[in-house]
């Protein structure tokens, strides 16, 4: 039943897979009876042959036929609860380009980030601008010096620090706005109802360029691939940063005082540390990235406050950029137990490294917070052999080692230890089952320190999980488990595009996501659909002036940028009360992406389910929410 | 005993190896170098026994306060860190961080026993007065009970000791052992009800660890301090009304009170010991924590420490240290004569060491330690480690030298090897007996007339009263022994099960350790390392001179007597440089140039300081040779 199909290099003239439609129809016993068999017997499976998808995307029909029994087991829950017509998708889909479902998942994962798309927006639009105007100096300098400026490498040295990486820079910017350029080609298809899977290639070949593991049609590690993303949405952030203060531009809301050269040196340093170290990996593989950020002696509780104030001022400088919402600290404090004297070092990470653990009772969310916390702030005492070496006495001694959060970033990704590492042996996947809560209690310094859970000024809730099956990290499936929140709200306030008088039309219209009451009209063409009833609370109303005309102007002129037009997610939902609009769950498992019930999930994560399928949560995604 | 001894020294490759190790020290060290852990008064005797980070236990006169020094306590090798008088002050028991607990007569002040029960180190000792019982407890997690006239274990019992999420430093308990007072490192002093076992009152007027402990058998009243270095009395029953008793310099390590509470003697972690007087107080006015006019009361009394080491360098000779005390004096030492040779005072510790520094290299031959405030240097040796340039790897016998540089009378181009030399040295009263199967390898080499190098070198002179120590790597201490005293029969006796093999080889069998070889390529100018190239890889004795490889090439160019292999590159050459040197030999000596790192090297430089100083890098040297036609060759330097 599986049809070939000719796939076009244009993206836009893709047809949709035509035995999907057949497929999805099937709800007869016997195939439901053929398909739990199947399950089970994937679960005993331990050579990796059969997940194995070696080839070139001409020989897709094998990637299809794992997708396709996936499929089959999904599309047979979905239809029978919910009443949707599975031939539409709530959101467009990716196709999966032959292994890619680790790039998928993390796609997904990724636009449904809390105020990412947002963030991801005016970085692309930041990076654009100034590179446009980048080349445009190059040229006048070229003109005025009169000398051979060929290479790229000839900058003065005010921009010297560019010279080396002009090359790496453009493939990071690249990478930045293919990856935007996805994401809005997505909502454009969501917009005009395109539900056809839409093809990644255009990204993954920039990403490519940036790191060559990604070349060939393996398949990689979800990990892997989330910890490069970041990495260059750092050094995108880093450079335009940089490049701020550097040109004297006028600057995002976030203050770039000229913190004195000494900041600059710091984070040139790092920076240069960093690019170094990438070009040597090609990629970061451990939770921690290279930035060692400082090493400090702390004397009793007093720590040593010029490095901390420097520290701090890095940080505040960049909040708002996108690189710090998932750049967390975290401190090494060894204390020599006899001197007591306490040595700390400070490290960033843009997720956490979790061993496995199991626990009887897993919904006890208590006893699940503090399974978490006690395996990721850890302590231990090095003694007998294992003795540390403090300098104030000159000799080995027992120590304590401990190691705490001083900041967790705003989205928290939790890596689960599923496999030893060894990339590349044959190592045996961990299916302990874990638990995953929908809350997490924070574990930052400041919050371990008030006892009561409920009276910490934030928690974690979780947005995303990344689910892999299979035998090993670089074969198996992924699939992209999210959830859809209103990011209306980044875009409402945000001043970064203030409209002008002339374009009232488009850019300071408001579009909504639907909420649970329908929205979607189907009988209505163009935008007008997703427009919706306001009530007039939601926005400021002005000063009791009745004229409805000026509140409409009013209305118009609330601030909104570009980005929701531009790249934000549109969800396409039918009314129904079991959704309550926060907790809508989509499953997306490369093209198919279905709706999922929160009870659903919960039961997908509970110990018993995970005994008959093969699909173990790998990535947990976590945003903080404000209590 | 001895044949089998010594088999399962040899097959135990896997076992801890044995070090030796000497302090640089004075004879006579009549005062504490480093911190004092512990003190013990005796009012019978007026006397006050200090225990000290320099692993020395030492008696002060407590009567006559201007020269109190009586006795010195020497046995341990490491940080002394408690001590109990027992048996109505006849008795001390000392616990050493050196895995031992000592027993010693003291009035008399010599080690009687040694118990050797732990594993880690020895951190408490608490006693039982009217039992006569001490017990012991080390960083093994293991406790061990002592009946101190029969001095055996009476349960050796591994109770683990449940770690406090702060650490308990200091503990005192009343006479009738119904309340426990408990000093912690978060700061805080609890008072606990044994009966009840519950704590009943928190004291938190300190900042940082509380790390001595003292109070009346009334338990009125407690005196604490730690490392925020004040000294406080609070009042038990009222536990707001805290006094001030002063602030000392440096973080209070112990508090001996007399037994009547007039007075407190102090030990802190520099070497001095400070006596409080407490009936002269008057006021008993609250201090406030942040109050920054604190009247810091003068000690009444100070028994003087000496300073203690605080840095060194190790000067490129391998011979000469440069190191700087607590007070910021500069000396220099020599290991090789085992003594202080100069004082330089308060200078710069920095510009001292370039002054210094000389273009040479000699391997790493032995390791410092810093631990007990003085110099302690560590000797090893590794029989199946490849030992190469550039490692950290410290191998006793790497140190070759030539015999001049030494200034023993010799002929000068000897090469003498400096672990030999001190070994000989320290072990030179030694009547070690020798082994059956070490006799047949010694006939066996007077037979094949391998004369060892050395044997005919004559020895260094080191001071006697060096204390000389055998240790297990990784920390326990198997024998100490001051070297004039191994004459002796029991010290004889026990050198012989503890010498280990490496040293028995060196000085009994006169086996010669092995010269440490560079290897290195020698190429034609111009010319890259290839695959060709790389078989001609040559190898040489670390000590050679560079002159030694020009007169190498001059050899090569010449195609004279060694049938070994010409450099191809050069045979194409050698037509027409052969006329040319033939004429003139001695000239060509001096014009051929070899060059590491595009730098002409001083004849005069040995390999070993070219590759370390020169060629920096761990993979193969590479020099070049050329020749340098122009006539203008290198001037030589001294």
């Amino acid at each position: 039943m599986t049809v070939l199909q000719m796939r076009g290099t244009d993206e836009e003239t893709n047809q949709p897979p035509q035995k999907k439609r057949r497929l999805s129809r099937l709800q007869s016993e016997d195939t439901r009876q053929s398909v739990e068999a199947w399950v089970a017997s994937v679960n005993n499976i331990t050579s990796v042959d059969r997940f194995q998808m070696p080839a070139a995307p001409d020989t897709m029909v094998n990637g299809y036929g794992l997708n396709d029994t996936f499929q089959q087991v999904h599309v047979q829950r979905s239809s029978e609860e919910n009443g949707y017509s599975d031939n539409v998708s709530p959101i467009a889909p990716l196709l999966n380009l032959g292994n890619t479902c680790f790039l998928n998942s993390v796609l997904y994962t990724l636009r449904f980030a809390p105020s990412f798309l947002h963030k991801l927006h005016h970085l692309n639009s930041d990076s654009v601008t100034f590179m446009k105007q980048l080349n445009a100096n190059k040229q006048d300098r070229t003109y005025s010096l009169g000398r051979n400026l060929g290479k790229a490498g000839c900058w003065s040295s005010k921009d010297s620090f560019l010279s080396v990486n002009s090359c790496t820079e453009m493939k990071t910017q690249t990478v930045i706005s293919k990856l935007h350029h996805l994401y809005s080609s997505l909502s454009v298809n969501e917009l005009k109802d395109r539900m056809e899977p839409f093809q990644p290639n255009f990204f993954l070949h920039a990403l490519r360029d940036v790191n060559p593991i990604f070349e060939g049609n393996q398949q990689h590690d979800a990990h892997e691939l989330l910890v490069c993303l970041i990495d260059i949405i750092r050094e995108a952030c880093e450079l335009l940063y940089q490049q701020n203060s550097l040109m004297e531009r006028p600057t995002p809301p976030s203050s770039t005082s000229s913190a004195g050269s000494t900041l600059k040196s710091v984070m040139r340093k790092s920076l240069s540390k960093i690019i170094r170290s990438d070009k040597r990996t090609g990629c970061l593989r451990e939770n921690h990235s290279e930035g060692d950020i400082k090493k400090c002696l702390m004397n009793g509780d007093s720590m040593n406050k010029e490095e901390t104030n420097l520290y701090s001022e890095e940080h505040n400088l960049n909040q708002n950029t996108l690189f710090e919402d998932f750049r967390g600290v975290s401190s090494l404090r060894t204390t020599c137990l006899e001197c007591e004297q306490i040595t700390e070092r400070k490290e960033t990470f843009c997720d956490i490294c979790v061993p496995i653990q199991t626990i009887e009772n897993y919904d006890d969310k208590k006893a699940v917070d503090e399974l978490y916390k006690s395996i990721i702030v850890t302590e231990e005492y090095l003694t007998n052999c294992n003795k540390y070496w403090c300098e104030k006495c000159y000799r080995y001694n027992e120590a304590k080692r401990c190691v705490k959060y001083e900041r967790l970033p705003r989205l928290l990704t939790l890596h689960l230890k599923r496999f030893s590492s060894g990339f590349g042996s044959s190592v045996s996947k961990v299916n302990e089952h874990m638990p995953t809560p929908f809350t997490l209690s924070c574990f930052c310094e400041e919050c371990l320190e008030i006892e009561r859970t409920d009276e910490r000024p934030h928690y974690y809730s979780l947005y995303a999980i990344i689910m892999h099956i299979g035998a090993t990290i670089a074969s198996g499936h992924y699939i992209a488990y999210v959830r859809t929140s209103d990011s209306t709200q980044d875009c409402l306030f945000c001043t970064r595009d203030k409209p002008k008088t002339s374009s009232l039309s488009r850019g300071s219209s408001i579009n909504l996501i639907c909420n649970n009451s329908s929205i979607i009209d189907k009988s209505s063409t163009g935008l007008s659909k997703y427009f919706c009833k306001l009530s007039s609370k939601s926005f400021n109303g002005g000063s009791g002036n009745s004229n409805s005309k000026e509140q409409d102007v009013r209305n118009r002129v609330t601030p909104t940028c570009k980005s929701l037009d531009c790249c934000s997610v549109r969800v396409r939902c039918i009314s129904n009360s079991d959704h309550d609009s926060n907790q809508i769950w989509l499953e997306c498992d490369d093209e198919t992406v279905r709706i999922l019930s929160s009870q659903e999930l919960t039961e997908m994560l509970s110990p018993t389910s995970s005994k008959n399928s093969a699909l173990t949560p790998y990535l947990l995604f976590y945003a903080r929410v404000d209590s | 005993m001895l044949p089998a001894h010594k088999k399962i020294q040899q097959t135990n490759t896997s076992s801890k190896k044995v070090m030796l190790s000497f302090v640089i020290r004075d004879e006579l060290e009549p005062r504490h170098r480093a911190g004092i852990n512990s003190l013990q008064y005796d009012p019978l005797t007026n006397r006050l026994y200090s225990a000290g980070r320099d692993s020395i236990v030492r008696t002060w006169d407590c009567k006559n306060l201007d020269k109190p020094y009586l006795q010195s306590l020497e046995h341990h090798t490491d940080w002394v860190n408690d001590i109990i008088l027992c048996c109505g002050g006849k008795n001390l028991i000392s616990a050493s961080s050196d895995t031992t607990v000592k027993v010693w007569n003291a009035h008399k002040g010599f080690c009687m026993s040694t118990l050797r029960t732990h594993k880690d180190y020895v951190r408490a000792l608490a006693y039982a007065r009217d039992l006569e019982r001490v017990a012991s407890a080390g960083l093994d997690k293991a406790i061990f009970l002592w009946d101190i006239n029969t001095l055996t274990a009476l349960t050796a019992s591994n109770n683990t000791v449940t770690s406090h999420s702060d650490n308990v430093k200091a503990l005192i308990m009343n006479r009738d052992g119904t309340q426990c007072l408990s000093g912690s490192s978060d700061g805080t002093i609890k008072l606990w009800s044994l009966g009840q076992q519950q704590c009943m009152v928190t004291i938190r007027i300190h900042k940082e660890g509380v790390w001595a402990l003292a109070a009346p058998e009334s338990f009125s009243y407690v005196i604490s301090a730690g490392r925020d270095r004040r000294i406080y009395k609070t009042d038990l029953r009222n536990t707001s009304n805290t006094t001030l008793i002063t602030e000392e310099q440096n973080s209070v390590l112990k508090i001996c009170p007399y037994p009547d509470f007039s007075g407190i003697w102090v030990s802190t972690d520099e070497s001095n010991i400070n006596f409080y007087s407490l009936s002269e107080r008057s006021d008993a006015s609250e201090m406030e924590d942040d109050c920054d006019l604190i009247p810091i009361t003068p000690p009444k009394a100070t028994i003087e420490g000496a300073p203690k080491i605080k840095k060194y360098h190790i000067l490129n000779d391998k011979r000469h240290i440069l190191t700087q005390d607590s007070q910021d004096n500069v000396s220099m030492y020599d290991v090789l004569q085992i003594k202080k040779i100069e004082e330089y005072g308060t200078v710069n510790f920095e510009d001292l060491v370039k002054e210094k520094f000389k273009m040479m290299y000699i391997p790493n031959w032995f390791s410092v330690d810093l631990k007990t405030g003085e110099i302690t240097f560590h000797f090893v040796h590794y029989q199946f480690l490849m030992i190469n340039l550039g490692q950290e790897e410290n191998d006793c016998f790497s140190a070759w030298v030539a015999g001049k540089d030494v200034g023993l009378l010799n002929p000068p181009d000897q090469r003498v090897n400096y672990g030999c030399l001190l070994l000989k040295a320290l072990l030179e009263h030694w009547r070690y007996t020798v082994m059956e199967d070490e006799k047949e390898e010694i006939s066996k080499d007077q037979n094949s007339g391998n004369a060892s190098t050395y044997s005919a070198i004559g020895t260094l002179q080191i001071p006697q009263y060096i204390p000389m120590i055998l240790t297990e790597v990784g920390n326990r201490t198997l024998y100490r022994v001051i070297v004039r005293d191994c004459g002796g029969q029991s010290e004889t006796h026990i050198l012989n099960e503890t010498i280990p093999d490496w040293i028995r080889e060196t000085l009994i069998l006169k086996k010669s350790p092995k010269f440490i070889k560079i290897s290195f390529y020698l190429l034609p100018p111009n010319e890259l390392l290839t695959k060709n190239t790389k078989k001609d890889k040559l190898v040489a004795n670390d000590f050679v001179q560079v002159q030694k490889i020009i007169e190498h090439v001059s050899e090569k160019l010449c195609g004279s007597e060694n049938s070994g292999t010409t450099y191809p590159s050069v045979a194409s050459n050698s037509e027409k440089i052969n006329p040319f040197v033939q004429e003139n030999q001695a000239s060509l000596l001096e014009s051929i140039e070899i060059l590491c790192n595009d730098q002409i090297l001083d004849p005069n430089l040995e390999l070993r300081t070219v590759k370390y100083h020169i060629w920096k890098s761990s993979t193969d040297l590479t020099l070049y040779y050329r020749i340098n036609k122009c006539g203008i060759h290198f001037s030589q330097k001294n």
